[in-house]
């Protein structure tokens, strides 16, 4: 990094009367500010070789769509078990059977 | 020419030497391929959905349970029958004229409450099968529900079961949609467990006829349009007061040679004696010509055929519903005992450690080695920092340590930062301008361009005091240091969200700075106040922008690269915090998700010796990431607690916990040597904290998960800073 940069000339400045000195231009995210062509610095440096991906970062997006699949899919799972749950304990009531007389009618013929 | 006379050094413009990563787009537009996001609000509220369901459902299963013998209750009993007051135990009231039944003589039906028990139920059917004895059990749906593997050895051993209601209220005080379905659910909790059905139910508290008040009755009259035969007794064992062995059998024998319904109990608190009694009551009895059968079979009646399918099936959700809320409770009161008992074991290593580690440096003796003059380089990334950078350079320009120089790094500002800078006219600072390109790769630009080897990065919203970069070098006597924290503080303290991070601040920075301090294993040099060597730096290679928390990112690569990292406390910045919530959101977002994504960057140090990756790391991640994730519980089950549970158990047990913290707090703000008064804000700071920290980390992990890019975002400054100094904050 340090060997690919040369400290800037100590060049002084002769400014024309009438004509920008300084230039801006925006190229996407980047905005370049320069000496107007005729004047500019050469001094160039390279800041990064090619930077690594950032840690975690998907860019494909595959993982993300894996990931809101699993969700949507637990999602809807918890909520068919809550509706279920719910369904099954508030709707309707049992009656309590009707007691059948034993076969025989007395009490030894309930004993199971 | 110009530019000369103004301001010292010239200005320098770095030109990109790479062209942009193709992904960056290239023109204004942005980039059309939208990504859907996952709808984490709706799956919020799922969760949401469930948690209140499994709350309700253990509410309702413990609620209000307690064993009978119950308060007071109204006595009036104008409308019961004659007949029924007179008649005997079992009411069947399911025709339109009420009927009672009684014990044939010589009968016995022991009948047994509010079970099953794990722990008696099991003696009682072993007593019972050693007399070849068989009983009836009324049993409380919700206990079926917990142990459904005793109700069916109780139907099994070819006792008889009935209803007890689920969660054994008071039927009377109920409207009669509970009433039906606390014997409906009882129902079915019966159903799944023993797959058969029961027609007998007695209600909790009732005793014998001609006690029937007159809610009493028309709750017998409910239960029994619904089918029930109720079943009340002819005499009270009273074992629910424990009045010895003696009394329960003398109690339960009856007069003459009447037959009975005797009221047991094998749950509701220590059955001992129940079990001896009846140990010894079988065998007298059956000495004195008693047999002893159960309600049904001694009427001549099969109260318990087998159940329907659909019984069975909502049975099921019912039991699989309770264990599910059981151990969802179980886990959530384990999670909180172990964060309580980590916040506990953390104040207690704090405590030990930071005060040793305070006692050692204010120590007469204390000293790095040699005093270190060597030049100074302070690299400053601005961006978009026009109203604080002219504080920040002035006061870094400013520093008493000999040949200081000032780089600051424009990082392609839209603003008047550069301009500012150079304004300034310091004879000691240069402006490098950069394209954009991030924080990382401004900082690395200033280091290459440093002129020492001693290089401190300041963030552009913090002012130091006048000595703090030479106290912040210091530690460079020692060969092995390869880069000094220094103390950061909050240098607009106004407002509650000043205060509240000032509080933070002082104690999770620089008390747990201390601690790591200690163990060798400072997780990160704050940006806004760091000293690194220049080798050290060049060596692993500067910051890199993989992740969002490079300093955390750099700090890690230097422990892994065998540098000592210190603490140099007495070398004090203070830095611009955010003014509202949602800067602060956003900050501690992008902190807690870069320090989730440096730590997953060197996860490989667990394994390399040194003891940052073996102690350190695990560590970091443990009290950073694990502990904030629990704990909001406190919170919550203090709420849950104070709701439905003991409350004074439940206050005593939080307010535990935050006197642990204000206790932590005035030990931090003792050692900072930080005037106390604005720790009254500290109760209210800990509870929203742990919120805002337990969604922040939740959200970052979500991020981390999905694989999401998540980019720098500037901050809205206020321009505080400028009088922080002066305001002596």
């Amino acid at each position: 990094m340090a060997d690919e940069l040369r400290p800037p000339g100590d060049r002084p400045e002769q400014a024309e009367p009438g004509r920008r000195r300084i230039g801006r231009a925006r190229v996407g995210r980047a905005v370049g500010k320069a000496r107007m062509p005729e004047r500019a610095v050469t001094d160039v440096i390279r800041p990064e070789t090619a930077a690594a991906a950032p840690v975690f970062v998907d860019p494909s997006g595959g993982r993300r769509r894996r990931v809101r699949r699993t969700a949507y899919a637990i999602g809807v799972l918890l909520l068919l078990i809550l509706a279920a749950i719910w369904l099954s304990q508030l709707s309707g009531s049992t009656r309590a059977p009707e007691p059948r007389p034993c076969a025989s009618g007395s009490a030894a013929g309930c004993r199971r | 020419m110009r530019l000369r006379q103004r301001g010292g050094l010239p200005a320098m413009t770095i030109y990109r030497g790479t062209p942009p990563p193709a992904e960056e787009s290239t023109g204004a537009l942005p980039a059309v391929r939208r990504r859907r996001r996952v709808g984490w609000g709706l799956l919020a509220l799922v969760g949401l959905l469930l948690l209140g369901t499994v709350v309700l459902v253990a509410v309702y299963t413990d609620a209000g349970f307690t064993p009978d013998g119950s308060p007071s209750r109204p006595t009036e009993h104008g409308t019961v029958p004659a007949a029924v007051r007179e008649g005997g135990p079992v009411l069947d009231l399911t025709g339109p004229r009420p009927r009672s039944h009684r014990m044939p003589d010589r009968t016995i039906a022991l009948t047994f409450d509010d079970g099953p028990d794990p722990r008696w139920t099991p003696k009682i059917l072993d007593v019972l099968a050693k007399h070849r004895a068989r009983a009836t059990f009324f049993v409380i749906g919700s206990e079926v529900a917990r142990n459904p593997e005793l109700a069916r050895r109780i139907t099994a051993a070819g006792h008889e079961i009935g209803g007890h209601t689920f969660t054994h209220p008071d039927l009377g005080t109920l409207p009669g949609w509970r009433r039906d379905m606390e014997n409906t659910q009882a129902q079915w909790a019966i159903a799944y467990a023993t797959g058969r059905s029961t027609a007998l139910m007695r209600p909790p508290y009732s005793s014998f006829p001609d006690a029937l008040t007159d809610r009493d009755y028309a709750t017998a009259r409910a239960v029994g349009s619904r089918g029930y035969l109720t079943v009340l007794d002819d005499l009270d064992s009273e074992d629910w007061k424990r009045p010895g062995a003696d009394a329960i059998v003398r109690n339960s024998t009856p007069r003459g040679g009447a037959g009975a319904i005797v009221l047991l109990h094998d749950a509701g608190g220590d059955r001992q004696q129940t079990v001896a009694a009846l140990d010894r009551l079988i065998p007298q009895l059956a000495e004195r010509g008693y047999t002893f059968s159960t309600v049904g079979a001694a009427l001549g009646a099969q109260v318990n055929p087998p159940a329907g399918g659909a019984e069975v099936w909502r049975g099921r959700a019912l039991v699989w519903s309770v264990r599910a809320a059981d151990a969802v409770l179980w886990l959530l009161w384990a999670l909180l005992i172990t964060a309580g008992g980590l916040i506990v074991v953390r104040t207690l290593i704090l405590f030990g450690f930071a005060v040793r580690h305070a006692r050692r440096r204010r120590a007469p003796a204390w000293t790095w080695g040699p005093p270190v003059t060597d030049p100074v380089t302070i690299v400053v990334p601005a961006y978009d920092e026009e109203r604080n950078i002219a504080a920040a350079v002035r006061s870094l320009a400013g520093s008493a340590h000999p040949g200081v120089e000032v780089i600051v790094v424009d990082d392609a500002s839209t603003d008047r930062t550069g301009e500012i800078v150079t304004g300034l006219g310091l004879g000691n600072v240069r402006l490098v301008r950069v394209p954009s390109g991030g924080k990382a790769r401004a900082l690395n630009t200033g280091t290459a361009l440093a002129r020492g080897d001693l290089v401190v990065m300041v963030d552009a919203d913090t002012v130091v005091e006048p000595d703090s970069v030479h106290r912040l070098v210091q530690p460079f006597a020692d060969p092995r240091v390869g880069a000094v924290a220094g103390n950061v503080k909050v240098g607009n303290r106004r407002g509650l969200l000043g205060r509240w991070q000032h509080i933070e601040y002082v104690i999770g920075f620089n008390l747990d700075r201390r601690l790591y301090d200690t163990f060798g294993c400072i997780p990160t040099i704050p940006g806004a106040l760091g000293a690194f060597r220049r080798p050290a730096l060049t060596g692993v290679g500067g910051l890199s922008d993989e992740t969002l928390a490079e300093d955390t990112d750099l700090t890690m690569a230097l422990h892994r690269a065998g540098w000592r990292v210190v603490y140099e406390e007495s070398a004090r910045a203070y830095t611009e915090a955010p003014a509202t919530l949602g800067q602060l959101w956003k900050q501690r977002y992008r902190w807690s998700y870069g320090t989730m994504q440096a730590m997953w960057k060197h996860r490989r140090a667990v394994r390399e010796p040194g003891r940052f990756g073996r102690g350190g790391l695990p560590f970091i991640a443990l009290f950073t990431v694990l502990l904030p994730l629990l704990a909001p519980l406190i919170d919550l089950m203090a709420v849950y607690g104070f709701f439905f549970l003991d409350r004074t158990v439940t206050l005593i047990g939080w307010l535990a916990m935050l006197v642990v913290q204000v206790v932590t707090a005035v030990l931090a703000f003792r050692l900072d040597r930080e005037p106390l008064r604005p720790l009254w804000t500290l109760p209210a700071q800990q509870v929203v904290y742990r919120q805002v920290m337990y969604l922040v980390l939740l959200h970052s992990a979500l991020t981390a998960l999905t694989g999401r890019r998540l980019r720098w975002q500037a901050m809205r400054r206020t321009g505080e800073l400028a009088t922080a100094l002066d305001r002596g904050v």
